[in-house]
């Protein structure tokens, strides 16, 4: 679905998203994006209203310079993001995740591996509201590194208040020698063994 | 035909193996004992090429090609198959995956109706359930449950040579017996040689070697029949080898008899 307003709103919307420039979307209900598509230094706001839910499954090998996306949360609402960024030109994206009102549950799981040499950084905020109850909010955060000293992760917890379970992860990892040893011994080239693994982490499996 | 002459093996410049030599002809069991640490797993590793273990001197062929020239990829194609004592967890790659790869050689694609059936027609055999066949790799698998995974993997490469790493550790009777049966299984069917390393007569007693070994300070020190390994369980490796220290009354039983 292509939106080119500065203000949209949703109900139960699933598929993808292609967005044109600076914008503001509301979804009410049940959503699902499976795919966004944006352009250099946009600014997104994706805001759950009350009892909304989302799930947003990202796969993609393309994220646009300098991309905000802020995601609302306000009241009774439900998020699940899983991206899978395998990411070939440097990136820069920067993820808010806010808690404004009560009773909302975040899960937000993020797995980046760039496959060229090029410079990537993820900064993901988590911000929960002064004075606001019974929040959860869980977010993991994991690279794969192919090549050294390419990125960059900044995770952020901004907690004003105390009536909140939050729990944040951010790891990084290079290929594991004894995981390529272990595919070699059953025949496996270690060109093919990185794509095995690269290939696993960003949950590509197919059967 | 495995061949080793003066086989010198070094882990992190430590050498480990001083000099060993041992032939295991072509469908010959062979298991080697002996106390923790001295080098049984180093062996292992080194024949399949681990990174940092490496050959520092002697020889030792395969099939009469150099095996240290040889990549652990290479030594795999020529149907060699080891199991560790702790097989990995790979998150996110199956076995199907994995196995598929590894059957592709040359870029040939392979038949993927056949290959399910045969995926399917093992994990009956192994007792193994067929949901495996698309689990990641070991990955949230019990001990048990990753040697039976690596016997799935055995079963699908079809190897005709085996280095099995203790893999009763950690498997309960029942486990062992299963995974035992199991490679006793292969053997019958496709006759590979075995080369087995374990501490116990468990196993012994179900997978038959023509030979035991004994290692010790880097050397094999004692070579003999399964009944080796009886005694070896039955009086410990250091009265049966000699280098159990005496106590003090053995000593002057010793001094006097001399
Ligand atoms: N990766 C390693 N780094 C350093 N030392 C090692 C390594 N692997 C094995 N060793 C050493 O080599 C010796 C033999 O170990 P190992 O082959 O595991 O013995 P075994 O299998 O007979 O119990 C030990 O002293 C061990 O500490
Ligand atoms: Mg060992």
């Amino acid at each position: 679905m292509k939106i080119d307003e500065p203000i949209t709103s949703l109900t139960n919307f699933e598929g993808t998203l292609w967005i044109t420039k600076d914008s503001h979307v509301h979804l009410n209900g049940k959503n699902k994006i499976e795919g966004l598509t944006c352009e250099e230094n946009n600014q997104i706001t994706i805001e759950l209203e009350d009892d909304a839910s989302l799930i947003w499954i990202e796969h993609t090998t393309h994220f646009p310079q300098n991309v905000t996306i802020i995601i609302l949360e306000n009241n009774h609402t439900k998020l699940d993001l899983s991206w899978y960024l395998e990411l070939e030109e440097n990136t820069k994206l920067n993820l808010e995740n806010k808690l404004l009102g009560n009773e909302n549950e975040s899960h937000l799981q993020i797995h980046a591996v760039n496959v060229k040499a090029s410079t990537c950084q993820i900064k993901s905020t988590g911000y929960i509201k002064k004075d606001t109850q019974d929040n959860q909010f869980e977010e993991e955060l994991k690279g794969l590194i192919l090549y050294p000293n390419t990125m960059i992760f900044l995770p952020e917890l901004i907690v004003d208040s105390n009536k909140i379970n939050a729990k944040h992860n951010a790891t990084m990892k290079c290929i594991d020698e004894e995981e390529i040893f272990y595919l070699a011994s059953k025949g496996i080239s270690r060109e093919t063994s990185i794509e095995l693994i690269k290939n696993g982490f960003l949950n590509k499996t197919q059967n | 035909m495995l061949e080793m002459k003066h086989v010198e093996i070094c882990v992190e410049e430590k050498k480990i193996i001083k000099d060993l030599s041992l032939t295991i002809q072509d469908g010959e069991i062979h298991a080697i004992m002996g106390p923790n640490g001295v080098g049984k797993s180093t062996l292992c590793k080194a024949l399949m090429k681990s990174p940092g273990y490496t050959f520092t001197g002697g020889t030792c062929k395969l099939n009469g090609e150099d095996m240290t020239q040889l990549s652990t990829t290479d030594i795999s194609r020529r149907k060699v198959f080891y199991i560790s004592q702790n097989p990995p967890a790979i998150e996110g790659v199956t076995n199907a995956e994995m196995l598929r790869m590894a059957l592709t050689v040359n870029g040939e694609k392979i038949d993927i109706f056949a290959f399910n059936k045969k995926c399917n027609e093992i994990c009956a055999r192994i007792h193994l359930p067929k949901s495996f066949v698309h689990r990641a790799i070991n990955d949230g698998m019990s001990g048990g449950e990753r040697k039976k995974n690596e016997l799935f993997h055995m079963w699908m490469l079809n190897p005709s040579f085996l280095i099995l790493d203790e893999i009763d550790s950690g498997l309960d009777v029942d486990a062992l017996k299963t995974v035992a049966s199991s490679i006793m299984d292969y053997y019958k069917e496709y006759h590979p040689s075995i080369l087995i390393i374990t501490h116990h007569t468990q196993l012994l007693d179900i997978i038959k070697p023509d030979f035991v070994h004994i290692l010790h300070d880097g050397k094999i020190i004692k070579t003999g029949t399964a009944e080796l390994a009886t005694i070896i369980e039955k009086n410990g490796y250091e009265e049966t080898i000699g280098t159990k220290k005496l106590s003090e009354e053995e000593k002057d039983e010793y001094n006097e008899n001399r």
